[in-house]
């Protein structure tokens, strides 16, 4: 493929940070301010402050399980469903772990979002919603 | 070499990624996928009026009225292995087979007091079936629109912290 200069010059980069959570953003942030080009990757989803929270302003009654987690989320959230930020409220802020499965010796918590910002819009142990 | 190493790379080399639940089957644990137990109509019946013994209606609606029956069957559906739905329906159907024997009627069809009976001959007979019932009818029941809204005092959200309040007569627990 032919290219020229200009385009070259727009597909290169100084540094590629792949995910924008609280390491990734930050990274980002440190490296752009200190002048180089920075392609940060996501492949989140957006959450928007507010109208993202579907499951915050529910009455108890609409929810379908009161927060359990059903057989078929277990089955592909293996790891995520040993604990309670994964639940029935918060199904869309995270990643499914059989897209990625890791190998555990002793149990290890990887608790993986997929949206823009990460953990870092969730609080970490405690999401919204 | 282990055993999860053997399998996992067999699975690669077959190009694939074996799922944590069929990993652990191939490991000789159980696994928990595989079709929920369908449940009839009678079952449902049935469920609503043990349901409506452990919580009936007084001067606010009680848990048939409620629906928790509903609740009751859509999370043994979805959220527990078949296993523990076979368990929990094996004890259900027990118990009206235990009003057939003392009373010769099915359990719908007793009065109130011999309802009570049975439902107090479970929890003796069959904890772990009377236990499972007991939470499922509670947690269905008080997060009904029926039992957060009429059972108990409903605030969507409670919004500040008052540490020190006055009770006013009849005040009813806090929903949320």
């Amino acid at each position: 493929m032919n290219l020229n200069i200009d385009s070259i010059k727009e597909q290169t980069y100084d540094a590629i940070v792949i995910g924008s959570g609280i390491t990734g953003g930050w990274a980002s942030k440190e490296l752009t301010e200190k002048g180089l080009r920075v392609l940060m990757l996501e492949k989140g989803h957006q959450l928007e402050h507010v109208s993202g929270y579907v499951n915050a302003t529910k009455d108890p009654w609409q929810t379908k399980y009161n927060g359990r987690l059903t057989m078929a989320q277990k089955e592909s959230h293996p790891k995520l469903a040993r604990d309670y930020p994964y639940n029935e409220m918060t199904e869309t802020y995270w990643m499914k772990d059989t897209d990625s499965l890791y190998k555990e010796d002793k149990r290890f918590d990887w608790y993986r979002p997929n949206i823009v910002g990460g953990k870092s819009i969730m609080w970490g142990g405690n999401p919204i919603g | 070499m282990k055993r999860r190493e053997a399998l996992q790379q067999a699975a690669l080399m077959m190009g694939g990624i074996l799922s944590a639940p069929t990993l652990a089957g191939a490991m000789g644990r159980i696994t928990n996928t595989g079709p929920s137990i369908a449940v009839s109509a009678d079952q449902e019946s049935l469920l609503a009026e043990v349901a409506d013994v452990i919580i009936p209606t007084t001067s606010t609606p009680g848990a048939k009225a409620a629906g928790a029956e509903k609740f009751i069957v859509r999370v043994m559906r979805d959220c527990y292995p078949k296993a523990d739905q076979e368990k929990f329906y094996a004890g259900l159907a027990k118990l009206d087979a235990d009003s057939k024997t003392k009373f010769g009627k099915e359990f719908v069809a007793l009065d109130p007091a011999q309802k009570n009976e049975m439902v107090k001959q479970t929890m003796t007979e069959d904890k772990p079936f009377f236990l499972r019932m007991k939470e499922l009818t509670t947690t269905g029941y008080f997060t009904s629109e029926i039992g957060a809204t009429k059972a108990l005092e409903y605030l969507p959200v409670p919004g500040q912290f008052n540490g020190c309040m006055p009770l006013k007569p009849g005040q009813k627990t806090w929903a949320l």
